[in-house]
C-alpha cells in the first residue's frame, strides 16, 4: 500500500465516477445520433458482446465533460492494464457470474428446500469472492484513485460485523449440511427415510468378495446416471425426511435465507458491473494492439481546442479488417493556433469519410475517458459531438434529399456551442456544383463563427479556403497509378489539380511528357 | 485367477500379425464369433482374405502344415485356428518348450479329464446366454444386476465342477497342470463358493435395499452406497411395530414417474455393486476363454497323437536345445504330412548332424529327397507338439 498516490477517495462510490453519481440518471441514456455515423454502434457491439447481462451500454453514452473526471478513468485503466490487477479482478467477475446463475437456478427450482440450498451456495460464492477480491488488491500497489478507493472500502466491508456473521453463518452451515448422513430403506413401493448408523458398507464386501477374479481391466458396467438440477417428487419427500430428521440444521438454513435475502452489498454490486466498462473496452484494445495497431491515452484539454493525433484509424474499421488479416492505415492531424475545421478532398475512395468517422470516434472515445487509436493524441472535451452525413432519402419526411439535408443542417446549427464537434460528410453532395457551393460555404462561415472544431468533407475545393481557420486536407493516390488508393489524408492545399496533375502524369500527359514526345 | 498352462508366466501369446480379426473373436469368450466370421465372408462372397506375405505363408505352403493343422483340428474350426497360431508362433527357449512338453504329456496321460476341462470351459461360456432373459439396458443399474447374478450363478455352478476335477488330480506331474489345479483349489475352495452364493442370494434384495447418502449439490443426493440392512427384531417385521426413527412414506400404485423416480434413487446405491458384479462375471468368462483357448491346443496334439497311434507310427518329445548348440538327431523321424496322406506307414530316416550347420540330401527323383520336410517340421514340432518319430536314440 505504501507506494500509492495520494488523495484516495474518502468513500468510495463508482469505479467510473469519482463523484456520485445516480444511477438513473445514466441508465435512462439513449444512443445519440452520432453513434450510427461513426460506426460507434458497431464498435460498442463487439465491446459488449458476452456482456449483456452488465447492461453497459448506457456508460458509453454518457460523455464526460471535465479533465478531472476522465483521468479518474485513465488512472483505473492503467491499473487494469496490469495483468495482476486484472486478474482477480476478472476472477471476481467470474465468480459474481456464478453467483447470479445461482440466482437464477434459485428462481428456477421448484421445491423451497433446493432454493434454499442454492441460495445458500450463492452467498457463499459472494463471501469467497468478496474476501479473495479484498486480500488480492490489499496485496497490491495501485495507482488509480477508483481501485485505491474500493480496495479500502473492501477492506472496511469485509472486517464489518455484518458481512462477518454473513460469511460465519454460511459456513457453519454449509458444514452443518455436509455432516449430514441419512439412509433410505426401498423395499417395493416403500421408502423410509432413516438416520445413517453405520451400518457396513455392502458395496465393499461385494467388490472384496467377487473381487478374487480380477484379471486385466475389463470394461466399466457403471451406468450413467441422469444428472438432473431439479428434483422428482420422489426425491423431494425423501428430502423432507432428511429434513425432518434434521430439524435444527434445516430451520437455521430457511431463517437465514429470510434474513440474508438482500446479501448484496449496493456499492459491490455496482463495481461488478461498472468495471466491465473497462474490461470491455481494453479486450477490444488488446486484440487491435496485437495485430500492431497503438492506441494511447489522449491528453484532453476541458478549453483548449488544439487538437492532434499521431498514427490513429477507424476504430470500427480496424475491428473489422484486422480479424480478416486486412492492414489499417493510420494517419496523422493537427490543428494548431486559430485552425479549427479540417476540409478534406480528393478522389473517392480515398480515405475521406473513414478520416471523418476517426476524428468524430477519437473525440467520443477521448470522452468517455478510453483509450483512443493512435500513439499521441490531443483532444478537446466537447460538450457535444454532431455528425451530418449522407442519409438515404426518407419517404416519411415527405422532402427531397437537399431539402432533408438542409434541415438537418439547420438543427445541427442551432444546437451547436462553440464547445461542440461537429463532423460534416459529403453533405450536398446531391445538388449542383454551383448549389453546393453557395451552401457549403454558408453551412461553414456559421460553423467558423461559433468556433466548432470539425471535419468538413466535401468536393467543393473552395470551401477548403475560406479562412485562417480552416485546414485544407487531401486523400492521397499513388502517384504512379492514380486508380489506386493510399488511404492517406495529408494536410495539402486543395487547388483542384492535384488529382488532376496525378492523373496527367499517369497519361503521359504532363507539360514535361508532352513537350518531350512533340520535340523527339 | 489365470490358466498358464501355455506360457509359465502369461496368457497365450502369438506373434503380432496372428493377431487378426479371427484371434479377436476367439478371444471375445463369444462361441458364435467365428461362425460369424465365416458367415460374413460366405455372404460378402469373400474369400478368405490372403494371409500377409512373410515367411510364414512360404513355410506353411513348404511343409504343408496346412495338412497337420486340419488333421490337429478334427473338422473343429476354432481347434484349427488355435494350432495354426500356435505353431506359427513358435517358441525358442528350450525351458518354455519343456514347459509346454510336460503339460501335454499330461494330457496324453490323461486325455479324458482334458477334454472333460474344455467342455467345461464351453458349458460356463454358454451361461451368458443362457442367463438373457430377454432385452436389457446397460443405463439401468438393476437390470445389469440381475442379468449378471444369473450369470454368476451359473458361472459359480461350473467353477465348482472344475474344482472338483481339481480335487481328484491323481496322473498330473507338470508344473502347469499342479499349479492351475492347486489355484482351484485355493481360489474356489466351499466356503468361498459358499460366500459367493449367499451374496447372489442377497443380491437379489429381496428385504430390499438400504442406501446411505448425503447432500451434495442444490440438496441432491450424493455418495449413495449399499449398507448392509441390519438383521431386523421380530416385532419390527410387524407392520405396526417399527421402532425406528423415520419418516416413510408409499409409492402410489399407478404413480408410473413415482417407481421410475424410485427406481433410479435405488440405482443410485447399487450402480456400485452391479458394477462389481457384473465385471466379475466378465472376468470369470474371460477366465473360461483362456482355458478353452490354451486347452484347444492340447486337444488338437490329443487328436493328432491318436491318429498317429492308430496308424501305429511312433511319436516323441524332442530334447531342445539352446541355438547356441546345433544339434539334429534323430532316429526313425518320417514326414508327419506324408503319412497324414498315405495309407500305410512311412519310411523314417535315422540323421546324426550334430554340430553340423547344413545337410545335404541327395539322390533319385521320388526317392525321399523330400526328406528336408520331415527335419523342419521336427524342427517346428520343437514348438511343444508331439514330434513324429520313434524317439531320441
Amino acid at each position: 500500500m505504501s507506494g500509492d498516490l495520494p488523495g484516495s477517495a474518502s468513500r468510495f462510490h463508482s469505479i467510473l465516477f469519482g463523484h456520485p453519481v445516480r444511477d438513473a440518471d445514466v441508465d435512462g441514456l439513449e444512443e445519440p445520433d452520432s453513434f450510427a455515423d461513426l460506426n460507434l454502434d458497431q464498435v460498442l457491439a463487439a465491446m459488449t458482446a458476452g456482456r449483456e447481462q452488465y447492461k453497459l451500454e448506457p456508460f458509453f453514452f454518457a460523455p464526460l465533460h471535465q479533465v478531472a473526471a476522465v483521468r479518474y478513468r485513465h488512472e483505473v485503466l492503467r491499473d487494469l492494464e496490469r495483468a495482476e490487477v486484472a486478474e482477480p479482478v476478472r476472477r471476481f467477475a467470474g465468480s459474481l457470474r456464478l453467483m447470479r446463475e445461482h440466482l437464477t437456478q434459485v428462481e428456477k427450482l421448484h421445491y423451497q428446500l433446493q432454493k434454499q440450498s442454492w441460495f445458500l451456495d450463492a452467498v457463499e460464492i459472494y463471501c469467497d469472492a468478496v474476501h479473495s477480491l479484498a486480500t488480492d488488491l490489499s496485496e497490491l500497489v495501485l495507482g488509480s484513485r477508483g481501485l485505491q478507493g474500493l480496495r479500502d472500502y473492501l477492506a472496511g466491508y469485509a472486517a464489518s460485523e455484518s458481512f462477518a456473521s454473513v460469511a460465519a453463518g454460511t459456513k457453519a452451515l454449509k458444514e452443518a449440511l455436509a455432516r449430514v448422513r441419512y439412509a433410505i430403506r426401498i423395499n417395493g413401493p416403500r421408502v423410509t427415510v432413516i438416520t445413517y448408523t453405520g451400518e457396513a458398507d455392502y458395496s465393499a464386501e461385494v467388490e472384496e468378495t467377487f473381487g478374487k477374479f480380477r484379471q486385466a481391466a475389463v470394461r466399466s458396467h457403471l451406468a450413467k446416471l441422469p444428472d438432473h438440477t431439479g428434483m422428482n417428487h420422489v426425491e423431494a419427500k425423501i428430502l423432507d425426511g432428511v429434513a425432518r430428521l434434521h430439524p435444527e440444521v434445516f430451520q437455521a438454513r430457511a431463517d437465514f435465507c429470510v434474513r440474508h435475502r438482500d446479501y448484496v452489498d449496493a456499492t459491490i454490486g455496482r463495481f461488478d458491473r461498472e468495471v466491465q466498462f473497462y474490461l470491455a473496452s481494453l479486450e477490444t484494445v488488446e486484440r487491435l494492439r496485437e495485430a500492431g495497431l497503438p492506441f494511447c491515452y489522449p491528453r484532453v484539454s476541458a478549453d483548449s481546442k488544439e487538437t492532434a493525433a499521431d498514427q490513429t484509424f477507424d476504430i470500427a474499421l480496424a475491428s473489422k479488417l484486422v480479424p480478416q488479416g486486412g492492414s489499417v492505415v493510420c494517419n496523422d492531424f493537427h490543428l494548431g493556433g486559430p485552425e479549427r475545421v479540417f476540409v478534406v478532398s480528393g478522389p473517392n475512395n480515398g480515405g475521406k469519410t473513414t478520416f471523418a468517422r476517426t476524428f468524430g470516434q477519437l473525440h467520443h472515445l477521448a470522452s468517455l475517458g478510453l483509450l483512443v487509436p493512435g500513439r499521441k493524441a490531443r483532444i478537446f472535451l466537447p460538450d457535444q459531438i454532431f455528425t451530418h452525413f449522407e442519409r438515404e432519402e426518407d419517404i416519411e419526411t415527405l422532402r427531397g434529399k437537399f431539402d432533408d439535408e438542409l434541415v438537418r443542417v439547420r438543427e445541427i446549427l442551432e444546437r451547436a456551442t462553440s464547445d461542440s464537434v461537429i463532423v460534416m460528410n459529403e453533405s450536398f453532395n446531391s445538388t449542383s456544383l454551383s448549389d453546393a457551393l453557395f451552401v457549403g460555404t454558408e453551412v461553414m462561415r456559421q460553423i467558423l463563427e461559433l468556433g466548432c472544431v470539425g471535419v468538413y468533407v466535401t468536393f467543393v475545393d473552395e470551401i477548403a479556403s475560406l479562412g485562417e481557420a480552416t485546414v485544407s486536407m487531401v486523400s492521397q493516390v499513388v502517384p504512379e497509378n492514380p486508380a489506386e488508393r493510399t488511404f492517406k489524408v495529408i494536410r495539402k492545399k486543395a487547388d483542384g489539380r492535384a488529382y488532376a496533375w496525378a492523373l496527367a502524369e499517369k497519361y503521359g500527359l504532363s507539360y514535361e511528357r508532352l513537350m518531350e514526345r512533340i520535340g523527339a | 485367477m489365470r490358466v498358464f498352462l501355455l506360457h509359465s508366466d502369461r496368457d497365450f501369446d502369438v506373434k503380432p500379425h496372428l493377431r487378426d480379426d479371427v484371434f479377436k473373436a476367439m478371444l471375445s469368450g463369444d462361441l458364435f464369433a467365428l461362425n460369424r466370421i465365416a458367415f460374413d465372408r460366405q455372404r460378402r462372397k469373400q474369400p478368405d482374405p490372403p494371409p500377409p506375405p512373410g515367411t510364414d505363408d512360404v513355410l506353411a505352403q513348404d511343409l504343408e502344415l496346412g495338412t497337420l493343422w486340419a488333421a490337429m483340428s478334427g473338422g473343429d474350426d476354432f481347434l484349427f485356428q488355435t494350432v495354426k497360431r500356435a505353431i506359427l508362433s513358435s517358441l525358442r527357449d528350450p525351458e518354455a518348450i519343456r514347459y509346454r512338453q510336460r503339460v501335454l504329456a499330461d494330457c496324453l496321460e490323461r486325455p479324458a479329464i482334458v477334454r472333460q476341462l474344455y467342455e467345461l470351459a464351453i458349458e460356463a461360456l454358454e451361461n451368458e446366454r443362457k442367463a438373457d432373459g430377454g432385452l436389457w439396458f446397460s443405463d439401468r443399474p438393476d437390470m445389469t444386476l440381475s442379468h449378471s447374478v444369473r450369470v454368476l450363478a451359473l458361472h459359480v455352478d461350473v467353477l465348482r465342477r472344475l474344482r472338483q476335477i481339481a480335487d481328484q488330480r491323481e496322473g498330473f506331474r507338470s508344473e502347469g497342470f499342479t499349479r492351475f489345479f492347486a489355484m482351484l483349489k485355493g481360489e474356489l475352495a466351499d466356503d468361498y463358493l459358499q460366500t459367493v452364493e449367499q451374496h447372489l442370494r442377497e443380491l437379489g434384495f429381496k428385504r430390499g435395499v438400504l442406501e446411505s447418502a448425503r447432500l451434495g449439490k442444490g440438496d441432491k443426493g450424493r455418495d449413495y452406497v449399499v449398507r448392509r440392512a441390519p438383521e431386523q427384531r421380530w416385532t419390527e417385521r410387524l407392520p405396526f411395530g417399527s421402532r425406528t426413527p423415520g419418516y416413510s412414506f408409499t409409492i402410489a400404485p399407478r404413480d408410473e414417474a413415482g417407481f421410475r423416480a424410485l427406481e433410479e434413487v435405488r440405482g443410485r446405491g447399487i450402480n456400485l455393486v452391479a458394477n462389481a458384479v457384473a465385471q466379475a462375471a466378465d472376468h470369470i468368462k474371460s477366465f473360461f476363454t483362456m482355458l478353452r483357448l490354451e486347452l484347444a491346443f492340447y486337444l488338437g496334439c490329443l487328436n493328432l497323437h491318436e491318429r498317429l497311434g492308430h496308424k501305429g507310427e511312433p511319436a516323441c518329445f524332442p530334447e531342445p536345445l539352446t541355438e547356441d548348440q546345433p544339434a539334429l538327431t534323430t532316429a526313425g523321424l518320417y514326414d508327419v504330412c506324408l503319412t497324414l496322406h498315405v495309407q500305410n506307414r512311412v519310411v523314417g530316416n535315422e540323421l546324426d548332424a550334430d554340430g553340423m550347420s547344413l545337410v545335404m540330401i541327395t539322390g533319385a527323383n521320388q526317392g525321399g529327397a523330400r526328406g528336408a520336410r520331415p527335419v523342419r517340421c521336427a524342427v517346428r514340432a520343437a514348438g511343444g507338439g508331439p514330434d513324429p518319430g520313434a524317439g531320441p536314440p
